[in-house]
């Protein structure tokens, strides 16, 4: 399957994820978050110029445009 | 504030393992609060210690320290409510402290919270705390909001598979507590430590999650119930925005009218004592120095602190409303693609706006930033915002000069400057207080819409609110009588004041910026407060009285028409508009200086702000009267 990146994602869709840029404060602030690789993300908003709202383990989170595209995505769990 | 007895020197305090704020002896238990942010943490905190708390700064940091106590069947506890952070990985100043706080022994009692209605995530720092043998128990707060989203939590299997207490709650509510504190006190006794080695990376953390949660959480949250209708309004791009500036300018008026009301009883009681006094004190003969001293001096200081402390209530209650139910991260999220743009985050967008009221309230409102280095800057930008008293003087000087339409082109240009000078701002203090290494990106939960607890959150402003006034009023009371003594005409007319002569001494100097020495000294006057500017001029110009009661009475000297008459008598078009740029970008009033000491914990970073807005202050006025010569 493609990769894309998380500011490329579909509202609506369930990914994996599948790669993380390796910067530490990023990788930290992200597992505190609970979304690490392999993490389940529902991707719940996706609109350009502003950041992108997830839904991942109990949590409703919103990662900054720049930060999404820095997260990579794998297969899509359509469900 | 820090009353800590191991140390010799009692105010300088290095930070040496033990309670801080409190004398700690070994009879007094020392329990710690351990949180994300919004995991109720402070909430629980108030609640627990109600007004027996102190608020310092850790040693050589800028992070807040609180610390207070409670009695429960009559034993003293001690409450610690660490930095909230997202874990304990040694990341910020929060994190360390945090660590370094738990690991050296300085708690008996750990209590690690997490949010039941987002439990899958926010057990993350309990998964962290494991391996720290230090015994614990664990809150899951927010049982209601999670009860509401259809999350069933089995917290008896919970506390078996952790082999320490859980206690469910909302820490909003009273009748909550006592199962809170029966279980702490039985903690103490038994001294319940997870059996458990720590574990080593995020991976196997959030596997220990799972694992832990498997049979505990028999129905968990959907997508639906985190992203909710009202989400779907209050954040998109425009709808979002309207909602968002809806809410920002109902308490901006809110406030506005609450501090109108306030100032008028204060102003007319306190005019009422003014005369009372007056009288009093003429009868039987007082110095004529002393009268005006209280009368004129302190009596008004202490109306304009009221009225300022009124409106910067209205407006922390209305922030810390908007916190407490979880709307404030909406707000983070709407602009922040255009707040970070400028190094901050998307919540400094609300002291901004309220700095056009006072910039006090703008500064508090930065509270709501987390990283003390945005918070600062967005102080230190804010400040450019002309507050409510500059706005109520400029139109007049703007309009006795160039006429309606000028005037109004003026103003105009006075907001368009007031973007070039943030971006300037930003420019010079940007990469000190937020280096671009070390800004994260937006990466923030948005947590479920609750209820707050409306009691407590008055409670805690009105606290903060004191504390800001008392500083506030003590920086002013003391400024203002420097000035007094500096304005007192000994011989009754203002030529024979001290101010006078050096006014008149520097004129050279000051004519390079456009400004006479009336326009210098009313430029040094709006120190005090900006709303007296009219009144010296009025005064310098020979409309009589004394220059004392002007700087401090403004509102009662000279009318409109006197004023614009004096104005266009004796400032050129381009000395006017020195002047106008001069005040609109001043440094703000002392009080509001003495609240940005507070709000940032460093009087240097407060001095360099100030020094920075004086000098390009006029430096603009100076580049505007020159301009000003060649058009005008």
């Amino acid at each position: 399957m493609d990769q894309i990146t998380l500011s490329e994602a579909q509202p609506g869709k369930v990914y994996i994820i599948s790669g993380i840029k390796d910067e530490a404060r990023l990788q930290n602030r992200l597992s505190s978050m609970g979304l690490l690789c392999g993490s389940k993300v529902e991707v719940c908003q996706n609109l350009k110029k502003q950041p992108v709202l997830v839904f991942a383990r109990d949590t409703l989170v919103a990662i900054g445009r720049d930060e999404s595209k820095k997260i990579m995505l794998g297969g899509k769990e359509n469900e | 504030m820090s009353n800590c007895d191991a140390c010799a020197s009692k105010n300088k305090c290095m930070y040496h393992g033990k309670s801080h704020l409190y004398h700690k002896d070994d009879n007094t238990p020392v329990i710690a609060l351990l949180g994300q942010p919004n995991s109720g943490k402070s909430t629980i905190f108030n609640m627990m210690t109600g007004s027996h708390q102190h608020v310092g700064n850790w040693p050589g940091k800028t992070v807040d320290q609180k610390e207070g106590e409670f009695k429960y069947k009559d034993k003293k506890m001690i409450v610690a409510d660490l930095p909230g952070s997202y874990s304990l990985s040694a990341n910020s100043d929060e994190e360390i402290i945090t660590k370094d706080y738990i690991t050296s022994g300085n708690a008996d009692l750990v209590l690690v919270m997490a949010d039941a209605s987002q439990l899958k995530r926010s057990l993350y720092m309990l998964a962290d705390y494991i391996g720290t043998k230090v015994p614990a128990v664990l809150v899951l707060n927010m049982m209601d909001v999670a009860k509401g989203q259809g999350v069933t939590i089995r917290t008896g299997e919970l506390s078996k598979k952790l082999g320490i207490p859980v206690v469910p709650m909302s820490a909003i509510q009273k009748k909550d507590y006592a199962n809170l504190y029966e279980t702490i006190a039985k903690s103490l006794e038994d001294g319940p430590v997870i059996q458990k080695d720590a574990l080593s990376d995020a991976k196997e953390k959030m596997a220990f999650i799972d694992e832990l949660l498997e049979d505990v959480l028999v129905v968990s949250k959907t997508s639906k119930s985190a992203f909710t209708k009202f989400d779907r309004a209050a954040l998109s791009p425009v709808k979002g925005k309207f909602i968002a500036f809806g809410i920002i300018i109902g308490i901006f008026l809110l406030a506005m009218i609450f501090a109108g009301v306030v100032g008028g009883i204060a102003a007319a009681v306190l005019a009422v004592i003014s005369s009372g006094l007056n009288t009093a004190m003429t009868s039987v003969n007082v110095h004529p120095l002393l009268i005006s001293l209280i009368c004129d001096v302190l009596i008004n200081v202490l109306c304009f602190a009221t009225m300022m402390a009124s409106f910067v209530l209205g407006i922390s209650l209305g922030f810390n409303l908007m916190e407490e139910t979880g709307y404030l991260a909406r707000i983070s999220f709407l602009f922040d693609h255009t707040m970070s743009k400028v190094g901050l985050q998307g919540k400094t967008i609300m002291p901004f706006f309220m700095g056009l009221g006072c910039t006090i309230a703008g500064t508090t409102g930065t509270r709501v930033v987390d990283n003390w280095g945005q918070r600062v800057l967005a102080i230190a930008m804010s400040w450019a915002v002309p507050c409510a008293a500059t706005l109520s003087v400029v139109p007049t000087i703007a309009i006795a000069l160039f006429g309606s339409t000028g005037g109004f082109l003026v103003i105009m240009s006075i907001f368009l400057f007031m973007f070039f000078m943030m971006w300037v701002v930003y420019k010079v203090f940007g990469n000190s207080l937020s280096p671009k290494s070390e800004r994260v990106g937006l990466i923030m939960e948005l947590p479920p819409y609750h209820k707050p607890n409306f009691k407590n959150i008055l409670y805690v402003t009105f606290q903060r609110t004191l504390d800001i006034f008392c500083r506030a009023l003590r920086v002013i009371s003391l400024v203002s009588i420097v000035f007094f003594i500096l304005t007192y005409g000994f011989g009754g007319s203002p030529e024979t004041s001290i101010l006078y002569k050096l006014g008149v001494l520097i004129e050279p100097v000051t004519m390079f910026f456009g400004l006479k020495w009336q326009a210098f000294l009313a430029f040094c006057a709006s120190a005090i407060s900006k709303e007296s500017l009219l009144g010296v001029l009025n005064t310098l110009y020979g409309a009589g009285g004394s220059l004392v009661s002007s700087t401090f009475g403004a509102k009662t000297a000279g009318s409109a028409a006197d004023i614009s008459a004096i104005l266009s008598a004796n400032f050129t078009k381009a000395q006017g508009l020195a002047f106008i740029y001069a005040i609109s970008f001043n440094m703000p009033c002392v009080s509001a200086l003495a609240a940005t000491a507070r709000e940032t914990h460093s009087v240097k970073w407060t001095a360099k702000i100030s020094v920075f807005y004086t000098v390009f202050s006029l430096l603009i006025a100076c580049i505007v009267y020159h301009v000003g010569l060649l058009i005008f």
